[in-house]
């Protein structure tokens, strides 16, 4: 089967599209954030302004998300270069292979939900916050793909430009 | 009769927390706050009211949690000199005040422990009200006996921590259940000792503690739907002062979700009234709860000879410590939608 190049207009397209998208992600990334924010303040008018700030952070907090950075050769058109990924306590193994059971390791490592650090039984605004801001967190790597994607289509329509400029001062 | 005896002793206390109580911010100085677009306007507004110059001190860019933490201090300046010059039996009240205060900060210091965080960084986030002796010897227990024998038995939460000593091993949830049993103690012998006084004192802090437990209730409920906290764990912590004990604490025990919760409020117009929401409100149900609460403080200072007005005075202040911050956030975000949902108290 033949596979025809895209043409220059295809990829002007591609790329208006791409702008459109990465705008539109940017917004949705601004608004989940002041969202969460404005929760993190209601959280603060129920439960007092010492009872959400920093010094309820656990000192041996460790991360429970992570982004897998896809190799940009193997990733198929329209599909992510980065894939977040939430730890699972439960499928964490030890060096020696043993499974480490979710509760003691949880509490060893700090690696519980964090919205017991504020309260344990945390009122509803605190909950909204935290749906806000891993919401806000999976738009930021969304972002991040639609940015190297834009990239991309930028460069592909600076090369169609430079061989057209070519093809015409060659007579 | 304590018309006749109450001003020997407690007069000039009673005028001085009147007069403080006339400093409090009325609607149109939060008009003026809500029309801020910098925290240095806001700082500005508040120079204009009793809270005078308490920024002054204090470098650009402002942050909210400064604001909040000087606006207490100014707060416990008031209620120490009022303790300063108390007597018996007002200082034992006002002792009673404190000891709220000493919960948050031994709750504080245990949590932060948990989680290794900085002794001297912990003792300076404790609340000024609820310092003792030997506090900051909190960060060197490792468990609830421990905490007991070397620290707890001799500060005044002593007989409030006897019922906590069947707790095992600290981690969050265990700590909020010892928060929540040492607040239920609390409540419980401060409403005794409120009644013991009798007269005015008896039912004006009568009706403000016993809403207070019904309003633990319904938030212990409601938070811990979904949680790993049991429901006979849930009913250990529920106050017994309050108008829903015993037969709407039972049902608010068993409940398993929002709705069981309403159908258990049923029967109390009272509470039953901070569910009706109407369509497109904004208040939530913590901001009903504020609204009644300050309603009940304010109605206290129509009565004289009794000590309530002390305790009214404190949570009106710390009401309107939360309206300005809450004013301040929404300024520093630039979200000017929702400035308008602080609750007004004069």
């Amino acid at each position: 089967m033949l596979t025809t190049k895209p043409s220059r207009d295809d990829n002007l397209i591609a790329l208006f599209d791409l702008v459109d998208s990465y705008l539109l992600h940017q917004k949705a990334l601004a608004g989940a954030i002041s969202q969460g924010s404005l929760s993190l303040a209601e959280a603060k008018y129920s439960l007092g302004p010492t009872s959400v700030s920093q010094i309820q952070y656990d000192s041996r907090m460790q991360r429970t998300r992570f982004v897998n950075v896809r190799d940009t050769s193997e990733s198929r058109t329209g599909e992510s270069v980065f894939e977040e990924v939430v730890e699972q306590p439960l499928t964490r193994r030890a060096a020696d292979g043993a499974k480490i059971s979710e509760g003691d390791d949880a509490k060893r490592t700090g690696a519980a939900n964090p919205l017991a650090w504020f309260a344990p039984l945390p009122p509803r605004s605190l909950r909204n916050a935290q749906t806000s801001f891993v919401q806000a967190a999976k738009l930021a790597i969304r972002l991040a793909g639609v940015a190297r994607e834009l990239e991309s289509a930028r460069l592909r329509c600076a090369d169609d430009d430079k061989a057209e400029a070519e093809g015409q001062e060659r007579p | 009769m304590e018309a006749l005896f109450f001003n020997v002793e407690d007069g000039f206390l009673e005028a001085m927390v009147r007069g403080y109580k006339a400093g409090i911010l009325t609607n149109s100085n939060y008009q003026n706050l809500a029309q801020c677009e910098t925290l240095d306007d806001l700082k500005l507004q508040l120079a204009a009211t009793d809270y005078g110059n308490f920024l002054q001190n204090e470098p650009s860019p402002l942050a909210t949690t400064t604001i909040a933490d000087k606006a207490r201090e100014t707060l416990v300046s008031h209620f120490q000199y009022i303790r300063a010059n108390a007597v018996k039996p007002l200082s034992t009240f006002l002792d009673f005040i404190t000891y709220s205060y000493m919960i948050d900060n031994t709750i504080l210091l245990i949590t932060g422990t948990l989680h290794e965080r900085d002794t001297n960084e912990l003792l300076e986030r404790c609340h000024p009200l609820g310092l003792f002796d030997g506090i900051a010897a909190l960060c060197i227990a490792t468990n609830v006996s421990e905490l007991y024998s070397t620290v707890m038995v001799e500060s005044p939460l002593a007989p409030y921590f006897e019922k906590c000593l069947s707790a095992q091993d600290l981690d969050e949830m265990n700590i909020e259940i010892i928060r929540n049993t040492l607040y239920k103690a609390y409540l419980e012998d401060f409403y005794i000792y409120c009644q013991t006084l009798g007269g005015p004192t008896a039912e004006v802090m009568g009706e403000i503690l016993q809403f207070e437990a019904d309003r633990r209730v319904i938030n212990i409920t409601l938070n811990s739907l979904d949680t790993e906290l049991s429901k006979d764990d849930r009913n250990k912590l529920f106050p017994t002062v309050g108008r829903l004990y015993p037969e709407g604490t039972m049902k608010l025990a068993r409940a398993d979700d929002s709705d069981q919760v309403r159908l258990a409020l049923d029967p109390y117009p009272d509470y039953k009234q901070f569910f009706d929401e109407p369509v497109g409100s904004e208040r939530s149900l913590e901001d009903k709860f504020f609204e009644y609460e300050v309603h009940l403080n304010k109605r206290s200072f129509t009565r004289q000879f009794q000590y309530g007005v002390f305790f009214a005075y404190l949570k009106l202040k710390e009401q309107e410590i939360r309206n300005i911050v809450w004013i301040a956030e929404c300024i520093a975000q630039q979200q000017k939608e929702r400035i308008n949902s602080y609750i007004t108290i004069f």
